[in-house]
């Protein structure tokens, strides 16, 4: 038998052959997926102005892949076993007679690899090992690409984005579609912003109380999540930046996202209620509800949206706080209203560059509203987090230390507000939002350092202490009550 | 030991702003000198339906269409669902084929009023295009425009999306214990 290496266009063939690389449960490596293709845009519509004719060049990434082993063997006439070594992987592939060919595709490096076998003299149940190796040229081109035209690419995630494709439930798939149905990386600022609330409430730690809380309070932001997407489908799928949601795409159905939504709502809501403690709970349910059935419809209605937002991402320290002592201290206020005040920098930077999108998609969003009110909110909030740093200590939350050392940090955040304030480009707005996704966990790390130690942590350790003498004294006398009752 | 050349494998596609252009869709390697290929994938739906089908992004309104799997015994519950699926997937289908139809109409208008008032070509002769800040007023006074609308929408999408949660439940249950006996 001899094998030819040799490659061809990724026609319908590519099709054909990723499904059967998924539909094959025997394929181990299912972390490398042969679904995910980047197209990139080649050439620019030649417009009519003189002098502005870009050179339609190639676009391309030097690729990592150096060379790939191919070993076949034939079982019989109808199919074709193939081991492949693409890089440091290795696959196992079953090709029918009609279809002897298997194409890769490597999304970080663009590459796409078709291996072609021929068929020629067929011994039955010969190995063939090493069969052929093959050196990728390295692309040349890679100085030529610039910043402008990386903006101009075109991306697509995956091939279903031209093509149709079957509903399946792949289940190994499933982790994967619940963390994105749950905005994992949302859900994780939420957690972290709450265990911040737990490690500054005044008092003492206690880390059973502080993994169920940051739990709870993850399993109900994951509720909240899913239940935003289930009902944000149509609005979804207009938007470049949310067109790749899982409901969206179909990998996941209405039913078992709202499914999924309520299983993990109500888990998160019996922990906090049954091992932390029923305000954190109601915190909880309350910004569940606010975030579902306030926020989401209101973005269509009115650009207070983005205070209402705010006003949800500033509720999961409090929960945390509330985790650790039961009460809203003006400590807990306070941490909300920072995390309030951080939203604004963050969300209205974002917003800028949307623009087109949030209009097309019918959203009331203030920076297309009222952009001059974006401009002038954000830098605002700059300035006023420099404020609410300045009176941590007041409210007993950090010692003096904090203000200084916060100071920095929150200047830089006030100086790239006034700059977005001043510019109000899409340079500056990014600037701006890239910094603030710094900032937040700088800030909070800071915070956590300069902690007050709390006096009150030793008194209650006494109170308690003279609690327990006094009930042990109590049993004392009861028991000798009892034994002088009983003897008597 | 093969040493390969570079080939260039465009795709023709049909893109939002620049209407028909040619994509380059990867690099591929041959081993003969190369030239480029172009090749036309095809949106429509395959003809084997053994289960649901999803579709691309819809060109007009970015909604992926489903093609519901009709089973050979369809009960009446499970036929009266999957026509109001079919039926909402419609309703959606139009709204927003019209309204991004009215955008793109819209934005042309504006884009078009606009620079006949600035003038198509910057001073040094390059032509010119309209900003961000300079299109801010269209998607101002768009939104202000279909905000009712979208506010109908919104209600009437959430009512269908919410009531045809339970019929679904029901179905899946029902599908269950069928599989079961």
């Amino acid at each position: 038998m001899v094998l030819r290496c040799g490659f061809r266009l990724p026609c319908w063939h590519l099709m054909k052959h990723t499904r059967l690389l998924h539909s094959k449960p025997t394929q181990k490596h299912n972390n490398v997926s042969v679904f995910k293709a980047v197209y990139r845009k080649f050439a620019t519509k030649p417009s009519k102005g003189p002098g502005s004719v870009k050179p339609p060049i190639e676009v391309m990434k030097t690729s990592k892949v150096t060379s790939h082993d191919v070993t076949a063997r034939e079982l019989d006439h109808e199919t074709i076993d193939v081991g492949l070594r693409v890089g440091e992987k290795q696959f196992q592939v079953t090709l029918e007679n009609k279809d002897q060919d298997v194409s890769f595709f490597i999304p970080k490096t663009n590459d796409l690899i078709t291996v072609k076998f021929k068929k020629a003299d067929v011994v039955q149940n010969e190995v063939l090992e090493n069969v052929a190796e093959v050196n990728v040229p390295h692309s040349q081109d890679k100085q030529n690409e610039t910043s402008e035209k990386k903006e101009d690419d075109l991306t697509l995630d995956s091939i279903d984005e031209r093509m149709w494709r079957e509903r399946t439930q792949d289940w190994k798939k499933l982790p994967d579609i619940y963390m994105k149905l749950s905005k994992i990386r949302l859900t994780g600022l939420v957690v972290v912003t709450s265990m911040a609330g737990f490690g500054m409430a005044p008092a003492p730690f206690d880390p059973a109380l502080f993994l169920l809380g940051s739990l709870g309070t993850a399993l109900m932001s994951c509720s909240a999540n899913a239940t935003n997407q289930y009902l944000e489908v149509p609005f979804d799928s207009q938007m470049n930046r949310t067109k790749n949601r899982p409901i969206v795409r179909g990998s996941i159905s209405p039913l078992h996202a709202m499914t999924f939504a309520t299983v993990s709502g109500v888990t998160g809501f019996t922990i906090l209620t049954c091992a932390v403690n029923p305000l954190t709970a109601a915190l909880g349910t309350f910004n569940l509800l606010l975030y579902t059935c306030v926020y989401t419809p209101l973005k269509r209605m009115h650009i207070v949206n983005t205070w209402v937002g705010s006003i949800v991402g500033a509720i999961p320290p409090m929960m945390g706080w509330a985790a650790c002592c039961g009460q809203l201290d003006p400590g807990a206020w306070l941490l909300g209203a920072i995390l309030y005040a951080w939203q604004f920098p963050h969300f209205n930077a974002l917003s800028w560059n949307l623009r087109a999108d949030y209009s097309r998609g019918g959203y009331q969003m203030m920076s297309v509203i009222n952009p001059d009110l974006c401009k002038r909110v954000a830098a605002r909030y700059c300035v006023g987090m420099i404020g609410l740093c300045s009176i941590a200590p007041l409210a007993d939350l950090t010692t003096w230390m904090f203000v200084i050392d916060s100071l920095p940090l929150n200047g830089y955040l006030a100086y790239l507000g006034y700059r977005f304030y001043r510019d109000a480009d899409s340079k500056s707005s990014r600037k701006l939002f890239r910094f603030s996704l710094i900032h937040i966990p700088v800030l909070i790390i800071l915070m956590l350092l300069s902690k007050k130690p709390h006096k009150q942590d030793t008194t209650i350790v006494k109170k308690s202490g003279i609690q327990e003498n006094t009930v042990a004294k109590n049993q004392q006398l009861t028991l000798e009550n009892t034994g002088e009752k009983s003897k008597s | 030991m093969h040493n390969l050349y570079l080939r260039r494998v465009l795709l023709t596609c049909y893109n939002k702003t620049h209407g028909v252009v040619n994509v380059q869709i990867c690099r591929s390697y041959c081993d003969r000198q190369p030239k480029t290929d172009q090749i036309q994938l095809s949106r429509k739906s395959p003809k084997t339906e053994r289960r649901d089908q999803i579709g691309p992004p819809d060109v007009k309104s970015n909604l992926r269409h489903v093609k519901f799997h009709v089973p050979e015994n369809e009960t009446a519950s499970e036929r009266a669902f999957r026509e109001r699926m079919e039926e909402i997937q419609q309703w959606n289908q139009d709204f927003w084929e019209n309204h991004n139809n009215l955008y793109r109409k819209a934005k042309k208008e504006y884009v078009a009023a606009k620079l006949d008032q600035l003038g198509h070509f910057h001073d040094d002769g390059t032509k010119r295009n309209l900003s961000p800040d300079e299109m801010a007023d269209f998607y101002r006074e768009f939104s202000i425009e279909n905000r009712n609308k979208h506010i109908r929408y919104n209600k009437e999408w959430y009512k269908m999306n919410i009531l045809s949660l339970w019929p679904a439940l029901k179905l899946a249950t029902s599908q269950i214990f069928k599989a079961k006996t």
